[in-house]
C-alpha cells in the first residue's frame, strides 16, 4: 500500500489531536499536526501528500495558506475541513483549488477516509505511468528497439538522432516491413516530447469520407451519426507526435486540409467555430516513391515539400548485409521468451539459406520465418529445412526492381562485401570475379 | 464512558478513536484544556463586549459539542454564532451566551467526575 504524509493543520487542540489519532490509525499514514498555518507553509519542504486544513487559523485564513501551498506544491491536495457551514465559503475554496470541502462533524472522518482512499489509488497510478514511460523510453531506445550494425544502418541511426534533436518534421520512406513506425516511435520516445502521446494513424486504413472529422474531430450535431463531441488525431497528439503513414494514399481534398493546418498550426473541429492552437512533431511515412506522385498529379507539390523535413530512407533488408542473421538470432530468442521455451540455436546452413534469400517483405517477413522455423523444430536448433519461404516471388523480387546490370552488380558485390565484413579478397573469390574490379569500383565510388 | 443522566455522549468520539480507555481518557484531556479556555474566552469577550472574540470561541467549540453529543445545544451555538458573526450588541447575545456557558461548564463538571481529573 501507497504510504502517505498527511498535514493536519487545526488550531483546535482537541479535533487536531482526534483527526491526528484517527487517521493514524491506518500505520501506512504519517500524520503531523500544526496548529498555525505558517507552521504548516514551513513543512512543505517534506512533500505532504495530503493538507487537512482548517478554514479559520489563529494567524492567517485556510483559503490564504491553501494559496501559498499551491503554489509551492500544485499538485497537492487540499482539503479543507472547517466549522463553517455557509455553502459560499465551500463553493468559493473549491473554485480557488481545494480538493474538497468537509464540516467539521462525526461525517468528517468517513469523507476523509474517502479522500485517501482516491489520493492513494492516484498515487498508486501515477508511479504505474511513470514506471511504463520508462519501459517504453527503455524499449524504444535506439539499439533496443532497432537491430542491425550494417553501414545503411549506422547511417539510420546517425539521422535519428539528429531527427530528435529539434521538433523538424521527419518523412520516413521505405518498402513494406521495413519497419517506419518502429523508427517513428523510437524518434518520438527519445525526443524532447516523450512526455507526450504518440499517436499513429494510418490513412489508407481510414475511408475518405471519414477521415477529416478522424484527422481534426468534430462537434456533436454537425453530420448525422455525430451523436458526440469527438477529438482528432491532431488534438490528441497535443506536445506530442502525430505519425501519418501511408501519407501517399491521402485524396487532394484531404491534402489541402492537412496542408493549411500544418502552415497555420491551428485547426477547427468538423462542425465547430473555436479555433484550436496546435504543438506536435508530424511524422510522415510512406512506401510509394512521393516524387513520382507530385510527378503523375497526384500528391500536392506545396504539400510534398512542407512534409519532406528531414528524409529518411529505410534499407530494405536485401541490403543491411548480416543483419539479417542479427535479427533472426533476436527473434528467435524473443519468440523463446515469449512462449517459455528453451533457448534455440540456428545452423550454419539455416543461416546461409537466410543470407540468400532477399525477403521481399523485409523484417516483417523475417520475423514471420523465424517463428514458423521455432514452432517446427523438434530440437534445440533451427535446421536450414525449418527455414521456408511463403513469398511466391521470393528469388525473382530482386528481378522485378528492372535495374541495369551495371546496378544490379553493384548491388550484388555491396551485398558481399557488407555480409563478408568488407574482405574483399573473399569477396572475390565467392563472387569468382578478380578483387582488382572490386577495388576499382571502390575506387570509382560505385560501390 | 456515558454519563447516566445523559450530560454528554462518547459514540462520536468513539467512532474517531476507538473503544481504547487510555485513548478516550487522552483524548478527554486534551478537551478539558481546550474547552476551559474558550470558556474563558466567552466569558471575557462578553465582559470586554468583544463580538469577534466571542464568534471565535463558539466557532471553535460548536464541532467539539457536537463530538461530545451535546445534541440540546446544536440549534442555540449556530444561533449565537451567527450573531456574533454579524456583530450584533453583545446585550442581545447574552441569553444564548449564559445558555451556552452554563451548559457546557455543566458538561465540563460532569466530564471531569467521571474521569477522575
Amino acid at each position: 500500500m501507497e504510504s502517505l504524509r498527511i498535514f493536519v493543520v487545526e488550531d483546535d487542540a482537541f479535533f487536531g489531536e482526534m483527526l491526528k489519532y484517527h487517521l493514524s490509525l491506518n500505520q501506512d499514514n504519517e500524520v503531523h499536526l500544526f496548529k498555525t498555518g505558517s507552521d504548516c507553509i514551513k513543512n512543505l519542504y517534506r512533500m505532504p501528500s495530503l493538507v487537512s486544513l482548517d478554514y479559520s487559523l489563529p494567524d492567517m485564513s485556510g483559503l490564504e495558506v491553501m494559496r501559498r501551498i499551491k503554489k509551492e506544491l500544485l499538485d497537492i491536495p487540499v482539503v479543507i475541513v472547517s466549522g463553517q457551514e455557509d455553502v459560499s465559503t465551500a463553493v468559493n475554496l473549491l473554485r480557488e483549488g481545494a480538493y474538497d470541502y468537509f464540516v467539521k462533524d462525526e461525517d468528517v472522518k468517513d469523507r476523509l477516509w474517502n479522500v485517501i482512499k482516491k489520493i492513494r489509488e492516484n498515487l498508486s497510478l501515477k508511479r504505474e505511468i511513470i514506471q511504463l514511460k520508462e519501459e517504453i523510453g527503455q524499449k524504444y531506445e535506439f539499439r533496443n528497439s532497432i537491430k542491425g550494425t550494417s553501414t545503411p544502418m549506422k547511417q539510420l541511426f546517425s539521422l535519428m538522432e539528429k531527427a530528435t534533436r529539434s521538433n523538424i518534421t521527419v518523412s520516413i520512406s521505405g518498402e513494406t516491413g521495413t519497419g517506419k513506425e518502429l523508427v517513428a516511435k523510437a524518434i518520438h520516445y527519445n525526443s524532447l516530447r516523450s512526455n507526450h502521446p504518440f499517436v499513429a494513424v494510418n490513412v489508407s486504413a481510414i475511408p475518405s469520407e471519414l477521415i477529416e472529422s478522424e484527422m481534426f474531430g468534430h462537434e456533436k450535431g454537425s453530420f448525422t451519426g455525430a451523436i458526440t463531441r469527438k477529438i482528432g488525431k491532431f488534438e490528441l497528439a497535443q506536445n506530442g507526435t502525430l505519425f501519418l503513414d501511408e501519407i501517399g494514399e491521402m485524396d487532394m481534398h484531404m491534402q489541402s486540409k492537412l496542408l493549411r493546418v500544418i502552415q497555420e498550426r491551428e485547426l477547427q473541429r468538423v462542425g465547430g467555430n473555436q479555433t484550436i492552437k496546435i504543438d506536435i512533431r508530424l511524422i510522415v511515412a510512406t512506401n510509394r516513391n512521393l516524387t513520382e506522385e507530385v510527378q503523375k498529379g497526384n500528391f500536392r507539390e506545396d504539400l510534398y515539400y512542407r512534409l519532406l523535413g528531414l528524409p529518411i530512407e529505410l534499407p530494405p533488408l536485401r541490403d543491411r548485409g548480416n543483419d539479417s542473421i542479427i535479427l533472426a538470432k533476436y527473434f528467435v530468442d524473443e519468440f523463446c521468451q515469449e512462449n517459455n521455451i528453451p533457448k534455440l540455436q540456428i545452423s550454419e546452413a539455416a543461416q546461409q539459406k537466410l543470407m540468400q534469400y532477399s525477403f521481399p517483405g523485409n523484417v516483417r517477413e523475417l520475423k514471420a520465418v523465424i517463428e514458423l522455423a521455432a514452432v517446427l523444430t523438434d530440437h534445440n536448433t533451427i535446421e536450414e529445412k525449418h527455414i521456408r519461404y511463403n513469398s511466391t516471388n521470393a528469388s525473382s523480387h530482386f528481378l522485378l526492381e528492372e535495374n541495369t546490370l551495371e546496378e544490379y552488380t553493384r548491388k550484388i558485390i555491396r551485398f558481399y562485401l557488407d555480409k563478408y565484413n568488407e574482405n574483399v579478397v573473399l569477396v572475390a573469390k565467392k563472387l569468382n570475379i578478380g578483387k582488382s574490379t572490386i577495388y576499382r569500383m571502390i575506387k570509382e565510388n560505385r560501390l | 464512558m456515558n454519563s447516566t443522566n445523559s450530560t454528554y455522549n462518547l459514540t462520536r468520539l468513539k467512532a474517531f478513536v476507538g473503544d481504547d480507555p487510555d485513548v478516550i481518557a487522552n483524548m478527554v484531556q486534551v478537551f478539558l484544556k481546550s474547552a476551559n479556555d474558550l470558556i474563558g474566552q466567552l466569558i471575557e469577550g462578553e465582559a470586554q463586549h468583544n463580538t469577534e472574540k466571542i464568534y471565535h470561541a463558539v466557532h471553535a467549540l460548536k464541532p467539539s459539542l457536537d463530538i461530545f453529543g451535546i445534541d440540546d445545544m446544536h440549534q442555540p451555538v449556530r444561533e449565537l454564532e451567527k450573531l456574533a458573526q454579524e456583530n450584533t450588541d453583545v446585550v442581545l447575545l447574552e441569553p444564548l451566551l449564559q445558555q451556552l456557558i452554563t451548559r457546557t461548564q455543566h458538561f465540563l463538571k460532569q466530564l471531569q467526575v467521571d474521569f477522575n481529573t
